[in-house]
């Protein structure tokens, strides 16, 4: 194409300069419109990631009220069935007793007394049970740990049943070192014991229970072991899933509604702590508890170490002359 | 004929204290105690027993599962329901085993006595005073023996291939059997059923 230049025009008529103009206003423009999308790209992203965030949070929040709600279903039927039942007729029995007490024979007196401290002592520990759960299902956030001696923790524990214990001919053995300084919430570590310590009581004829701990490279180890009747794969897994964990099921005498592991699981995320299980029937149970000891920082650290934790037990498992088939399964509590 | 009494109860407490009155009020000194669905069957074996004391959720399932059976080996049996679940329901699917006893837990000491004595001098009337009439208005009344049994396990979590497994039933059942509870009772998924069950007093 040819360009025709007058000489009689002024500069800035000149197309050229008219040309580049036109151009440099276009580049211009596009070069806004473009920072302007990519601007607008940038926040929606954000945005969505906001939404995202959100939403997965309210989805947590969701499934917490849920499992919230189907434990509070269960709690009213235990409160029905394992507490208000049982307590009708300790009174119906207790006024019997009063009315009949000369046609009563000795045999049946005892019989009947026997049964009523039993039932009675199960329907406190029942209901110190829920109200613990309870207490921690509100001020979770705001304990604070301390450091305390955990030979003198197991001491407290052994103590309180004792009586429990010397009736069955039961052995507690406090293996923790004297001096053992741990620094952790002090109540919900306690709860979490004296519940382990309880079922392993429950669940057993005679033998030993021990209790002992280890301060390993990344966290502590306490471990609870016993030699009672111990559990199958499945009573395992129901301890171990989330979705049911209380079934009303229970050996005559020996409660089993599992209230007990639901508060330990609940108590140990508070603990930031986790726990293996390993039992056979009729091979005891021994349930180790672990706390990484810096929390944040190091948590794939203590995931690996769970890990390891969990692949010794298996191990451990296999060997002939500790537990048999026994059966092993780690919990990860996030 | 001297009544020979077996108590099927997983509550040692409750089995304790019918024991008591059976043997203060009734003067029966012949009662033995069971807890779970097996032990019943071996105690029944073991001995002639005149009358059954039973409860329906017992340590190892429902009595629901073992009482054709029951009422197949032992015509004459006499059997008495004494369970804490909703009787309008319960009673009224238990009728087709010919068991007409049905006791609440819930009811007064009083009522308890005069209900054992009239069941073990075997009167076939029932006392008006406990024969609350069946409400209507329970979404439960209208469920079968079996849809029954499928509910319990249903309640505790269980998944069709458990239930049928548990149960002796083909997962198809199972599925039609649920599928039957839903619709009765008009719930949508578990979390509801579980709450309507649990305000019925038909949980346990």
């Amino acid at each position: 194409m040819l360009l025709h230049i007058q000489p009689d025009l002024i500069w800035y008529k000149s197309i050229w300069f008219l040309s580049i103009g036109t151009l440099a206003i276009s580049v211009y423009i596009a070069i806004m419109l473009h920072r302007r999308a990519k601007r607008l790209a940038t926040d929606q992203k954000t945005l969505t990631q906001l939404v995202d965030e959100k939403t997965r949070e309210i989805r947590q929040q969701n499934e917490a009220l849920e499992k919230n709600n189907r434990i509070k279903t269960r709690l009213i039927s235990i409160i029905s069935h394992d507490i208000v039942t049982p307590l009708r007729f300790l009174h119906i029995t207790g006024k019997n007793m009063l009315e009949n007490n000369d046609t009563i024979s000795d045999v049946m007196r005892d019989e009947v007394l026997a049964e009523m401290v039993t039932t009675a002592r199960e329907l406190e520990l029942l209901t110190t049970n829920i109200l613990n759960w309870i207490k921690y299902q509100n001020e979770n956030r705001a304990l604070l740990r301390e450091p305390f001696d955990l030979h003198i923790i197991i001491g407290q524990i052994f103590g309180l049943v004792n009586g429990m214990a010397r009736q069955k001919n039961i052995v507690l053995t406090n293996d923790v070192p004297q001096g053992f300084i741990i620094d952790q919430h002090i109540e919900p570590l306690k709860i979490v014991l004296y519940n382990l310590v309880i079922n392993a009581l429950n669940f057993m004829e005679r033998g030993h229970i021990t209790i002992n701990s280890r301060q390993l490279r990344n966290g502590l180890l306490i471990e609870v072991k016993d030699e009672g009747l111990g559990m199958t794969e499945e009573q395992i897994n129901n301890i171990l899933s989330d979705r049911f964990v209380i079934s009303s099921a229970n050996v005559d005498g020996k409660r089993g509604n599992g209230l007990g592991y639901l508060i330990i699981k609940d108590l140990l995320k508070l603990l930031n702590g986790r726990f293996t299980i390993k039992s056979a029937p009729n091979k005891g149970t021994s349930i180790k508890l672990f706390f990484p000891e810096e929390q944040g920082v190091s948590k794939i650290k203590s995931a690996r170490l769970a890990d390891t934790l969990a692949n010794n037990g298996r191990h451990m498992g296999v060997e002939p002359t500790t537990f048999g088939t026994t059966i092993q399964r780690s919990n990860q509590l996030s | 004929m001297q009544p020979n009494v077996l108590i099927a109860d997983d509550h040692s407490m409750i089995r304790k204290g019918i024991k008591l009155i059976l043997q203060t009020d009734l003067g029966v000194a012949d009662v033995s105690e069971a807890t779970s669905c097996v032990e019943l069957m071996s105690e029944l074996l073991k001995k002639d027993y005149t009358h059954l004391i039973l409860d329906i959720i017992l340590s190892d399932g429902t009595s629901l599962e073992v009482i054709p059976n029951i009422k197949k080996i032992y015509p004459d049996l006499h059997i008495m329901i004494f369970s804490m679940l909703n009787r309008a329901v319960y009673g009224e699917a238990l009728k087709q085993y010919q068991i007409h006893h049905y006791l609440e837990k819930t009811s007064t000491e009083a009522e308890t006595i005069t209900f054992l004595s009239n069941f073990i001098q075997n009167d076939h009337i029932l006392p008006s005073s406990t024969n609350i009439p069946d409400s209507p208005a329970n979404p439960f009344v209208t469920l079968s023996a079996r849809e029954l049994e499928v509910l319990h396990y249903l309640l505790k979590g269980h998944g069709t291939k458990e239930i049928s497994s548990v149960l002796n039933l083909r997962m198809n059942t199972v599925s039609t059997l649920k599928t039957r509870i839903f619709e009765k009772t008009e719930t949508r998924n578990l979390k509801d059923l579980m709450q309507l069950a649990t305000l019925y007093n038909v949980n346990y």
